[in-house]
């Protein structure tokens, strides 16, 4: 089991949520709308990645 | 019966950090909710692997014809990627995104479960 994949979701997220408030506060409005952005393909990138390894093994599983 | 608990504490824990972080970024609380669900189907469908030796054992009892067990077999694949796509969905608030691959599995199914309902036809004409 893969537990370490949703560890690290929730890593990138709180990770992010801080940054983007610290660059909120310091007047840095671009800069973290850049960031979060940045974070969220990292992420989408990685889950894309299990989920389509997912459908693949259904798909070899129950032969579709 | 190990697998199921460690599904459920996955599923549990990873409800608590999509909360935790979805009043800051919504979007990385629905990838992780998808990596959740990844990590823990990944880990049932070890398994389904017991199924397909089923499906061995009837297509030898009923003369190697894929007639009987292939439809059944591929409508619950089927089943199990539209219910996990169109939830997803939902999860997200698009529920019209979520009834079209709900209305696209059922079209699939349908079409897959085809040759069952023919060959079941056939059977109730040569009965006549």
């Amino acid at each position: 089991m893969d537990v370490d994949l949703i560890f690290k979701i929730a890593a990138i997220g709180i990770l992010v949520a801080v940054l983007n408030i610290l660059l909120q506060r310091s007047g840095r409005d671009e800069q973290a709308l850049m960031t979060s952005i940045t974070a969220l393909v990292v992420v989408l990138m990685i889950v894309v990645q299990k989920i389509s390894e997912l459908f693949n093994m259904i798909k070899s599983l129950f032969g579709l | 019966m190990d697998i199921m608990l460690k599904c459920a504490a996955i599923a549990l824990m990873a409800t608590v950090m999509c909360l935790l972080i979805k009043r800051t970024n919504p979007e990385m609380s629905m990838l992780l909710s998808a990596g959740a669900i990844v990590v823990i189907l990944t880990a049932a469908m070890g398994f389904a692997r017991s199924i397909t030796e089923l499906a061995a054992m009837v297509k030898t009892m009923s003369d190697d014809s894929d007639v009987m067990i292939v439809p059944v077999l591929k409508c619950v694949g089927i089943g199990a990627v539209t219910k996990i796509s169109a939830e997803l969905c939902r999860d997200a608030s698009q529920s019209s995104a979520a009834a079209a691959v709900d209305m696209a599995g059922t079209l699939c199914a349908i079409g897959v479960s085809m040759p069952l309902i023919v060959s079941m036809l056939k059977l109730i004409g040569g009965m006549t």
